[in-house]
């Protein structure tokens, strides 16, 4: 019995230090943001005035849609905030991916409102609306875009060749839609979810500083240390706009 | 509107619009009898005087009096049409601004790449200041709208309201290239352009299509233009089920209850089409000229009194 | 000297007719290789003959543009068949056309119908060619400068035609380019600018050699008043563009200054383009660029029609048999018309805002300048009174002129007037208007043109029937193009607008985009249509049977030249002895009295 024991523990402890051995150089980060002075510190949410145009009112049939500038909860938790690696991967270099990120026009909104995309990485921007959009992408470091896109036309596909903060995509035709890309050189960014969290994984051990950006708030930076399994920890609190 | 051949005229509702058909007409006649009698005298002479045998042209001709007529006749009506039909009317539409006795509404009409904005001055009655650079249309602020101060009642709206039989002045301007202001209903037009304002001033007497039952079932125009709801409840079919339909025919009366009870077929929909009329972008403005349509909606004073009292951007409730 | 002489070069201005300078046979120069002779001629012959073929290849190029565009108002949204697949993405998705690619379309259409196209072929064409002839000289005035203003064009249309490919693709601002979209514009538009200021250059140097070449080079005995109509046309013509076109050639400069240069002359403060602030210096007035631009635009388009009128006058007057009617009233009327064309153009500009003092004034000076038109217009109709009339093809088509221009004209008159204007400005009736008068009008009037002197020229007549076939088709397919867009512009349609379902009118009326459907038709067939003329065209230039040396039995003194008229034209000078249209002279065996036979 004493010779089960010992076995069954040696068993168990091998496979925990072969665990901790494949997941010992890397790490994650994850965290909430929130705004300072809760959701009374944020700005009102509209009600987009689609009025002048009746094809985007008729797919949402009536129903009111917000407007995405700022989306904080009840505790103040912001949505929409791309949080990416700002420092400290020192002089890797990254393959992009071969799978495409995407943007898509859903009832006069762009869907995703705020994403990452590697420089290298194929975007893929698709129309799924019975309307005609027109996307302008205004970077500072790429190449502007301005192409005019029929009613669930073939999507337009688009590289961008050097990294840059997020950068706004209009529609020239819907005034209220917007969304933005950051392009980066490394594949570590993530978006916060409604209830403001995000992680970010895969990350080697090291000392980071990660940045949050918001479209309003502007950016704030925190270090973290990425040293164990678990999951670092980063929970950012953003000013409100200044009035 | 009816397609009309002999009248090809959208419906005019604005006050001084049949000045404008007016000249339009006249200029019309006045051109089709000087072709017609051109073309006349023209056949005339090429069946009368086609080379043929034994036929010989007239070197010496008598000196032709009628072409001194003709060219008098034409000097004059134009003279008519210029100083009586055009020059007055223009110069009423120009210069004779509404004064404030007549209580008009002041309306900025701010232009840009390719969307109208509507700008009010609240309850007021004072415009506050925008800058277009601050302008962010996904908040919910196109013009960037300085809500301090004058601007906290300000409404901006990306629809056209105003009351019937109550002079409008607009204040035209664009934040970037030249557009053009065409409402074809009111028999308005006007070039907008950035780095200034322009004031234009007009009134409506009419609420358009307002002849049309308060709601219809439109039938589409990528539809198979043939009408296909059935009327249920108590509302009244007016056009059998099948029969070839022309877009936004009524084809179901609401019935006493006032409300549409059918369930629209597919590929038709319940439309008011009253008070709903256009601005075409008159000015050729980029990639999205042509989808620059402007929404507009004529309607009665206590309408638009309700709407000016809801339109403040709307703040948008979470569930 | 070795080397070739230049009539005119190193002797000053030549004198007319006698000095001997119009006899080859004074002159012993050495045969000139190919490039010299048909490449880089000095020769107003065959300058002519090049600025015909390149003008006629750019009118058919233009006009593809424009068949294409009508897929797109006709069947909106749906894939271009056969060739939209093969569209990069920078033109279509998916093989329906992208409206930046439509706009594109739409602003080389109309460029190269009017500066490439037609211009080039009613002046540097027909009045190259024809009137050295006209006037029994020996060659232009100026035959280097000649030379230089074909191949200035050449190289402007070049640059016109390699916008196309630049990133961004062609000019897509209108072909009246006004800031500041213009200026915001993609490179296409620099090109545009850059092309222009070329094909100005090129039309300046051909204004001063014809108006020095017509004052100047006239033989013995032919008098201002017995020259012909279509020389008068020529020379009021030359005045417009010398006088006109300078404005505009510093306007795009001027513009290209903003476009590359950071200045600021049509761009006022504060612009913000897609919520970007644009960076520039502002303070400017985009109204300038449009008072630049009309000033040379209006009295454009006198340049487009007065060649037109020459072409049919002359040919209304060889197979009528008779006297024109009104000779003189003909030439006061296109020289007043000249100076008349130089204060009407801000009625292309009536919604811009400008006061009733300015609009009264633009107003008034349009419904003028309708008068000579219709002077001119009444004279050539009157002219068939009393007459004989032979119906071959450039008769039919110098008769179908007449009418077409006369809806073009007449269909000015509510576009000139104000309270009329403001419900058809910008509009389908504004391109009915002018097309009717370029189109079936100076069109109409070119083919007649060439019709006519092609057996001059070539010693080949085209074909007669299917020079009818052509004439035929033509007539009632332009008609069925231009004429329902007056009804589609009454009823609000506008212009330059990629999709027309956009609007009221056609949602509400589908009898409005069904009219839209059958101008596309139209033009199509009329694409058709032109098949016949072009495989007459090279045939004849390579088969066709030989004609007479006069084969239209006509006065003027182009037709006592040799046939083709060799380099120096006339083997003397002729002499003058009547004026241009001794037609049907009581008393005589021939029924025609040349100009220049004593």
């Amino acid at each position: 019995m004493m010779r089960r024991f010992v076995t069954l523990t040696g068993m168990a402890g091998a496979v925990a230090l072969g665990a901790g051995i494949a997941l010992a150089d890397e790490g994650s980060v994850t965290g909430k943001l929130t705004l300072k002075g809760g959701k009374d510190a944020a700005g009102k949410r509209f009600v987009l005035d689609m009025s002048a145009n009746e094809d985007c009112k008729k797919i949402h049939a009536g129903a009111k849609v917000g407007s995405e500038t700022e989306i904080v909860g009840k505790e103040g938790e912001i949505q929409n905030v791309l949080v990416y690696v700002k420092a400290g991967l020192g002089d890797k270099k990254f393959t992009p991916p071969s799978e495409p990120a995407e943007l898509d026009q859903q009832g006069c909104v762009y869907v995703p409102h705020v994403f990452g995309v590697m420089v290298g990485q194929k975007l893929l921007i698709k129309n799924t609306d019975p309307t005609l959009h027109n996307v302008h992408g205004l970077p500072v470091k790429n190449e502007e875009f301005n192409t005019p896109q029929p009613a669930e036309g073939a999507p337009i596909e688009k590289v961008f060749k050097r990294a840059e903060e997020p950068f706004l995509v209009k529609c020239d035709v819907h005034p209220w839609m917007g969304a933005y890309c950051g392009v980066f050189e490394h594949p570590y960014f993530a978006v916060t979810a409604k209830d403001g969290t995000f992680t970010i994984k895969g990350l080697p051990f090291g000392e980071y500083t990660i940045e949050a950006w918001h479209e309003v708030y502007g950016k704030k930076e925190m270090k973290v240390k990425v040293d164990s399994a678990a999951p670092a920890t980063a929970n950012i609190e953003m000013e409100p706009a200044k009035k | 509107m009816d397609f009309n051949l002999l009248y090809p005229y959208p419906p005019n509702v604005s006050a001084h619009g049949h000045q404008v058909d007016q000249l339009n007409n006249v200029i019309h006649v006045f051109m089709l009898v000087l072709f017609i009698g051109w073309a006349i005298f023209f056949f005339y002479c090429l069946v009368r005087f086609r080379a043929r045998t034994g036929h010989k042209s007239q070197y010496e001709l008598p000196h032709a009096k009628p072409s001194k007529y003709l060219e008098g006749f034409v000097v004059v009506f134009e003279a008519f049409l210029l100083l009586v039909l055009s020059m007055p009317a223009w110069s009423k539409v120009k210069n004779d601004f509404p004064t404030p006795d007549k209580n008009p509404l002041e309306v900025r009409v701010i232009a840009q790449q390719f969307a109208w904005n509507f700008h009010y001055a609240g309850k007021d009655g004072k415009f506050g200041k925008n800058d277009p650079k601050k302008g962010k249309a996904a908040a919910g602020d196109p013009i960037g709208l300085d809500r301090s101060g004058d601007g906290a009642d300000d409404i901006v709206s990306a629809e056209f309201h105003f009351p019937v039989n109550r002079p409008v002045i607009a204040r035209l301007t664009s934040v970037d290239v030249i557009h053009g202001f065409h409402m074809p209903l009111m028999r308005v037009q006007h070039d907008v352009m950035p780095g200034m304002e322009v004031k234009i001033w007009f009134e409506a007497n009419k609420i358009p299509y307002e002849d049309v039952l308060p709601q219809i079932v439109e039938s589409m125009i990528s539809g198979n233009g043939r009408a296909d709801t059935t009327a249920t409840g108590d509302d009244v079919q007016l056009v059998a089920v099948g029969s070839s339909v022309r877009p936004r025919t009524a084809i179901i009366d609401p019935g006493p209850n006032g409300k549409i009870d059918s369930q629209p077929a597919s590929g038709e929909e319940v439309f008011d089409p009253r008070g709903k009329t256009e601005i075409i972008c008159a000015q050729l403005c980029g990639n999205s000229h042509f989808k620059m349509r402007g929404a507009v909606k004529i309607e009665t004073a206590e309408e638009f009194e309700k709407w000016l009292a809801s339109a403040v951007p709307e703040v948008f409730e979470e569930e | 000297m070795s080397g070739h002489h230049d009539h005119g070069h190193g002797h000053g201005v030549p004198k007319p007719g006698g000095s001997g300078l119009g006899s080859p046979d004074a002159h012993h120069h050495p045969e000139l290789g190919f490039w010299r002779k048909w490449v880089f001629s000095v020769d107003h012959k065959v300058i002519g003959c090049q600025y015909t073929v390149t003008a006629l290849c750019f009118l058919f190029f233009g006009f593809c543009l424009m068949l294409l565009m009508r897929w797109q108002l006709a069947y909106p949204n749906q894939p271009i068949p056969i060739i939209g697949g093969l569209l990069p993405a920078s033109m279509a998705n998916a093989g329906v056309m992208l409206s930046d690619f439509y706009n594109s379309l739409g602003a080389m259409h109309g460029t190269i119908m009017v500066f490439l196209g037609v211009v080039p072929l009613a002046v540097g064409g027909f009045g190259n060619y024809v009137m050295p002839l006209q006037i029994g000289a020996p060659d232009m005035a100026f035959p280097r400068l000649n030379m230089a203003s074909y191949w200035v064009y050449f190289c402007g249309g070049v640059v016109m035609l390699a916008s196309f490919f630049m990133p961004g693709g062609a000019a897509s601002s209108g072909w009246t380019s006004y800031a500041p979209l213009s200026v915001t514009a993609t490179m296409g538009q620099t090109w545009w600018l850059v092309g222009m200021i070329f094909l100005i250059t090129s039309s300046l140097l051909g204004s001063v050699n014809f108006i020095v070449t017509i004052i100047q080079l006239r033989v013995k005995g032919l008098t201002f008043f017995r020259l012909p109509f279509f020389v008068w046309a020529q020379f009021v013509t030359a005045f417009l563009l010398l006088l006109a076109f300078p404005p505009l050639e510093a306007a795009g400069v001027l513009q290209l200054m903003d476009r590359v240069a950071g200045t600021s002359f049509f761009m006022p403060s504060g612009l913000v383009i897609s919520e970007v602030p644009l960076q520039n210096a502002g303070g400017g007035n985009p109204l300038l660029w449009q008072h630049l631009f009309w000033f040379l635009a209006h009295p454009e388009v006198y340049v487009l029609i007065l060649p037109a009128f020459g072409i049919v006058a002359e040919i209304i007057a060889a197979n009528t048999r008779k006297p024109l009617w009104g000779y003189k009233s003909l030439v006061y009327a296109v020289v007043f018309l000249g100076f008349m064309s130089f204060i009407v153009w801000a009625h292309h500009m009536f919604m811009t805002g400008m006061g009733t003092k300015m609009s009264n004034f633009f107003q008034t000076t349009t419904m003028i300048i309708s008068i000579p038109s219709v002077v001119v217009l009444t004279c050539l109709i009157l002219s068939l009174w009393g007459a004989s009339i032979r119906f071959n093809v450039p008769m039919l088509f110098a008769l179908a002129f007449l009418p077409m221009f006369a809806i073009g004209g007449l269909t000015g008159l509510p576009l000139g007037l104000t309270t009329s204007d403001v419900q058809l400005h910008d509009t389908y009736y504004v391109i009915a208007h002018f097309h009717y008068v370029v189109a079936p009008g100076t069109i109409f009037a070119l083919f007649a043109g060439v019709y006519y002197w092609f057996p001059k020229v070539t010693g080949r007549a085209l074909n007669e029937t299917w020079g009818k076939v052509h004439f035929w088709l033509s007539l009632v397919f332009i008609n069925g193009v231009f004429l329902p867009m007056f009804v589609q512009g009454m009823y609000g349609g506008h212009r330059r607008g990629y999709d027309p379902m956009v609007y009221d009118a056609y949602q509400q009326m589908p009898a409005l985009m069904g009219m839209v459907k059958g101008i596309s038709w139209s033009a199509w067939m009329l694409g058709v249509a032109q098949i016949p003329f072009i495989v007459n065209f090279i045939y004849t230039l390579a088969k066709g049977r030989k004609t007479a040396e006069n084969p239209w039995q006509a006065t003027t003194l182009e037709w006592a030249a040799p046939t083709p008229p060799p380099h120096g034209n006339f083997a003397t000078a002729p002499t003058v002895y009547r004026g241009p249209y001794e037609y049907g002279v009581p008393g005589l065996a021939n029924d025609y009295q040349p100009q220049h036979l004593a």
